[in-house]
């Protein structure tokens, strides 16, 4: 159950779910994630998993991402994804 | 390390492969690939093509399919050997039997039944190993794999690792092995290869979509979700399985089991032949063949007994007695379905009244014609057996395709699959393609653009290749400014990478493959879309590869028409004509001819046909045989028929590229005419041998063959250098080598004397000619109102149905053609019964009311009448016609009518002027018996206007200004548009060239042309060469025009 925030809905009080966020990610000589700058900078210790994803190719806005489920040093796991047309990083729930 | 990919969808995985066969061959190739398999959906449609594009290309290629299974499971199954292709074939055929025609599942039972030879994988994400993996189901995964291990045997069965970078992959992989582990199960690496390169993913999602009949927008769970289906490099599937070697390494391992050559292991035998007791197959077809000798020749004279025991010795020597009375068989069937259907009368022997025709090298066979295989005699027209069937061609298959009339076909079809069973007797499949048409409207529909755009994009982009849609666009005044717009560029890419992919298998309209030996030993057979029928999943090339024995039911509607016209002359003067005896060398007819006096005569009617006929002037037999064959896309493409004809009439000496070129090509003048002489030069320059030189030149026809042809060229160009030819002059002599269509020299001759038959009819029987072309409609270059035209100008008038004269189809009336019911629109087999029934019961109508009383025809139907002109013998006002139809018509009901008078309700009509009969009878009839509309018009077209009687005086180089009915449009291979205007003196021929066509291409498909331009003629040719061209109305509608590409 939702908590009732008691709050009224209005225009641009709701946001998508899961949207990315941006952040730094330094990458070795093939390109995978060595270090993550979060809220604070991390190294990436192991890479446990990755995937990719291409849709959308026909629009404005193509998606291409590279995904990556890494383990950080400070023992958390995130899911961090190149998008590969603007080359930025992002970090998104999975 | 050494890799080879063991599961990979090429484009014959109908919308869900997106790369052809050649594209994945050449990429696995340069990628270092060991060996390819090609593992397609339930089919086997490209096996034997892959075969041999794998042994041209020199990388080993493995025949597989993916198999569903019941429950939609998939299990990926490789053929080691011919038993295992064999179990593969019927595994396949299994499948394909059960459920609905389009959805085959295999029962698993079945799999366990037939494993030898087999090697199987556990298939992909939707393999049930892989599917119980990801639900953790581990123990019943682990029982399955035992299952099949215990068929297959350890060595046999894999379980396939599969990662494409998709969600879920590493998950499902790392549970694989464990249970691989724990089971003793080996596991092999494949790449569930959907297209050769990453780029071509586009495509495949459009195909996804347009399988699913959905956009791209609304497919998004069917879709794959990345990019990563494509042949990958050796690199980086090491880096995916660096763990797991041995998954890369035991693709090596199966395909080192792997040693199937379909090229040459399929062993096909001859078909035996049940023979009488006492004879076998050789000494039955002798007894035969001297039967009809007697019969033919009065005696076994010396020349016959000669050219008799030449031809045994080599039908024993390659055993082809079994194959020649196979299909003597089918011509006995044929016989026996034409008796009846009441077309033949049984008194009369098979030669004198043979059901169909043979074609191909056949025709050179004096035993052929004997058991009535062909229609020509050998000895007569002196057919050397060696030019025709040369002894090395003997040990393979000698091609023989089957003309039949029709009317029988389609019965002895289905008599064909009960005689021999569907298991020896199928079908031959087709491959429909993507052209420009299907392009756009199914990559539209999948990208999500404006349905009526693509809808008249799809109808102005006409025909042809859908590479050629951006440039079409860029013609369209609709459609220029969007060839840069997003999506719609899309939709240009796609169309050029999807123009020529398999559409969806079909079947055949004729074609056969008979054999003694179960069929679904060597193809997968399944049913077709029509109830009864069996359809095997190679097309004719494939089967051509194979050398199975085929037979080809076509039906001509040139036999129909000489074997009705043969009919009504024995009807009218008592007299049956044996058409392979008539004097072939008729002077009168072969004039004819020349004066281009050719419509409706079977392959020279044609514009183009027309133009060559009245240049190459044919006194004989062999010259029709060239007439025939000059014409065709593959001669044209070399400008061959030029040529040609420039050294026909000594206007060019006759000349060779090379000496070596003078043996195939002597007898026509040094150009290449007959497609035998493609492989002669082959044989002659280059040295191949003749099967190789026969593979070369099938090659050219074949799609996406870039790569393939050039492997040839390079062979060419060795061969021709041991032979002492330079190198220039090698190049040379490749060039005139085509993919475009030409024919065998034998097909030339047979279709040849058809025309000579055609000819020889229409110049001494014009009445029984034009009645039985009017009765086979459709067919033919040209509409029955030409048709009438052009027999009103042999003497023959048409005239109107007649309620009380005509019959359901066209008949002969006094030295007239009298138009049949069926002629009239809406009028159909049942109406045109009731009308001669009532009329057979109750003597002649005497009124409109007794009409529609006796016959109960629908009022539809009886204004239609009304409207051809054929109630005129009773009351010549067609409008009080139709108004007395109005007020007397009671449909049938359950009540019964009352007789109740009408008289009162009468009214008097204007009776309808010229103009508007005319009008109507164009439209019920599409043609008008009185005369032709241009007449009509003629007070338009007076000032200043040619007719083309006018065009026949003038000279070389004048300017015509012209107006005329559209009859004909003909584009020979893109080069220049024939155009044919009509009028009521005669036809005026037009050519129109590339830059003009562009200009004027819309108007030029309106009916009605007012032309302008000059007159050029040539060699006894006479065109208007069109600079301008205007449309006019004249009619709502108007005989529809005979286009052709």
């Amino acid at each position: 159950m939702v908590e009732d925030t008691g709050k009224a809905l209005r225009p641009g009080t709701y946001k998508p779910v899961n949207t990315p966020e941006e952040l730094k990610v330094e990458e070795d000589a093939e390109g995978l994630p060595v270090t993550v700058k979060g809220k604070r900078r991390q190294a990436v210790i192991s890479i446990e998993d990755r995937w990719r994803i291409d849709d959308e190719w026909w629009r404005a806005a193509p998606v291409s991402r590279l995904y990556y489920n890494v383990l950080l040093a400070s023992g958390q796991r995130a899911v961090l994804y190149k998008d590969l047309i603007s080359n930025k990083w992002y970090e998104q729930e999975y | 390390m050494p890799y080879a990919e063991l599961h990979c969808h090429s484009y014959y995985s109908f919308h869900d492969g997106a790369s052809s066969l050649e594209e994945l061959i050449v990429r696995a190739k340069d990628l270092g690939y060991r060996a390819l398999a090609i593992t397609d959906h339930d089919n086997l449609c490209g096996a034997m093509q892959y075969a041999q594009l794998s042994k041209s290309l020199d990388i080993q290629g493995i025949i597989g399919a993916e198999v569903t299974l019941e429950g939609g499971f998939h299990i990926t199954l490789l053929a080691k050997d011919r038993k295992g292709y064999s179990n593969l074939c019927r595994l396949i055929t299994a499948a394909h039997a059960r459920g609905e025609r389009n959805d085959p599942t295999l029962p698993i039972k079945l799999l366990s039944e037939h494993t030898k030879g087999l090697i199987a994988l556990s298939g992909c994400p939707k393999g049930e190993v892989s599917q119980l993996a990801s639900k953790s189901r581990l123990s019943e995964a682990k029982k399955l794999i035992k299952q099949y291990l215990d068929w297959f045997g350890v060595d046999n069965y894999y379980i396939e690792l599969q990662h494409n970078s998709a969600f879920g992959d590493t998950a499902r992989n790392t549970v694989l092995l464990k249970l691989a582990e724990e089971t003793g199960a080996r596991v092999v690496a494949t790449g569930n290869v959907h297209y050769h390169v990453r780029e071509r993913h586009r495509l495949q999602d459009c195909l996804v979509a347009i399988k699913n009949c959905k956009s791209l927008e609304e497919t998004h769970r069917e879709r794959r979700a990345n990019s990563e289906y494509y042949l990958r490099s050796v690199a980086e599937l090491e880096e995916l399985f660096r763990s797991h070697p041995e998954a890369l390494e035991n693709t090596l391992k199966i395909a080192e089991q792997c040693t199937l050559d379909l090229t040459k292991d399929l062993s096909y035998i001859f078909p035996d032949y049940p023979t009488p007791e006492g004879h076998t197959p050789l000494s039955y077809l002798e007894k035969l063949c001297y039967e009809a000798a007697t019969r033919r020749y009065g005696s076994i004279t010396p020349q016959v007994r000669e050219r008799l025991d030449e031809e045994f010795k080599l039908i024993k020597k390659y055993s082809l007695a079994g194959f020649l009375l196979m299909y003597h068989e089918v011509i006995r069937l044929g016989r026996e379905v034409m008796i009846d259907l009441g077309l033949s009368d049984p008194n009369l022997t098979l030669e004198e009244n043979p059901p169909g025709r043979g074609r191909g090298s056949s025709v050179a066979l004096l035993a052929g014609y004997l058991i009535g295989l062909s229609h020509i005699d050998p000895l007569k027209y002196k057919l050397s057996l060696e030019r025709f069937l040369p002894a090395d061609t003997m040990s393979s298959v000698p091609d023989i395709d089957l003309d039949f009339p029709r009317s029988i076909r389609e019965e002895l079809i289905l008599r064909t699959h009960e005689k021999w069973g569907w298991q020896h007797a199928a079908l031959t499949g087709t491959i429909a393609t993507y052209q420009i048409k299907g392009a756009v409207r199914d990559l539209g529909k999948a990208l999500g653009l404006p349905e009526a755009e693509i809808d008249r994009l799809a109808k102005q982009s006409d025909w042809g290749s859908a590479k050629k849609l951006g440039k079409k666009m860029g013609r369209m005044p609709n459609f220029k400014d969007k060839i840069e717009a997003p999506v719609w560029r899309d939709l240009i890419q796609l169309a050029a990478e999807l123009d020529g992919f398999p559409k969806y298998m079909g079947q055949h309209p004729g074609g056969m493959i008979l054999s003694s030996t179960p069929l679904i030993d060597i193809v997968p057979v399944q049913r077709g879309a029509i109830e009864g029928r069996f359809v095997c999943q190679w097309d004719k090339d494939s089967i051509d590869d194979a050398g199975f024995v085929k037979i080809d039911f076509l039906a001509l509607g040139a036999l129909s028409q000489l074997q009705d016209a043969v009919d009504l002359i024995k009807e009218r003067t008592g007299q049956r004509i044996d058409m392979s005896r008539i004097d072939f060398e008729d002077g009168k007819v072969y004039d004819m001819l020349c004066r281009g006096d050719a419509i409706g005569i079977f392959q020279v009617e044609s514009a183009a046909q027309m133009q060559t006929i009245t240049r190459l002037k044919p006194r004989n037999l062999l010259d029709m045989a060239h007439e025939v064959a000059a014409v065709r896309p593959g001669v044209g493409a070399n400008h061959g028929v030029h040529e040609y004809l420039l050294r026909r009439t000594k206007k060019k000496p006759v000349t060779y590229d090379c000496p070596l070129e003078q043996r195939s090509l002597e007898r026509t003048l040094g150009i290449i005419l007959f497609q035998d002489q493609v492989n002669q030069l082959a044989i002659d320059v280059a040295g191949f041998a003749p099967s190789e030189a026969d593979r070369m030149r099938r090659a050219f026809s074949r799609k996406h063959n870039e790569e393939l042809i050039e492997q040839y060229h390079q062979k060419f160009l060795a061969g021709a250098k041991e032979h002492g030819v330079p190198e220039e002059t090698a190049e040379t002599v490749f060039k005139k080598f085509n993919g475009q269509y030409m024919f065998p020299e034998s097909h030339a001759f047979a279709f040849g004397v058809t025309a000579y038959q055609a000819s020889w009819l229409k110049y001494y029987y014009p009445l029984e000619f034009f009645v039985a072309i009017f009765n086979q409609q459709p067919m033919g270059f040209y509409n029955l109102e030409t048709l009438k035209e052009d027999a009103r100008r042999h003497g023959i008038t048409a005239l109107n149905p007649d309620i009380n004269k005509s019959k359901a189809k066209c008949l002969i009336e006094n030295g007239a053609l009298r138009i049949g019911f069926l002629n009239v629109t809406g009028l159909g087999e049942a109406s045109a019964e009731a009308i001669e029934s009532g009329r057979q019961r109750g003597g002649e109508f005497k009124s409109i009311g007794d009409f529609l009383e006796r016959t109960g025809v629908l009022e539809e139907v009886a204004l239609n009448l009304a409207g051809s002109g054929a109630f005129d013998s009773l009351e010549t006002n067609r409008r009080k016609v139709k108004w007395e139809i109005g007020l007397r018509y009671r449909p049938i009901n359950t009540q019964i009518p009352l007789p109740l008078p009408v008289a009162q309700d009468m009214v008097e009509l204007k009776a309808p002027s010229d103009w508007e009969r005319m009008k109507e009878e164009y439209n019920v009839l599409s043609l008008y018996p009185g005369g032709h509309i241009m007449a009509r018009l003629r007070p338009r077209f007076n000032g200043g206007f040619h007719t083309s009687r006018d065009i026949e005086k003038l000279r070389d180089g004048a300017f015509i200004t012209a107006a005329g009915l559209v009859i004909r449009r003909q584009r020979p291979h893109g080069k220049v548009v024939f155009i044919t205007l009509e009028d009521e003196f005669g036809h005026i021929p037009c050519m129109v060239f590339g830059k003009v066509y562009e200009q004027y291409e819309y108007t030029f498909r309106s009916a009605f042309l007012i032309i302008r331009g000059r007159l050029t003629r040539r060699d006894g040719t006479c065109n208007v060469v069109i600079n301008k061209a205007e449309s006019f109305n004249a009619l709502e509608k108007v005989p529809a025009s005979k286009d052709w590409r």
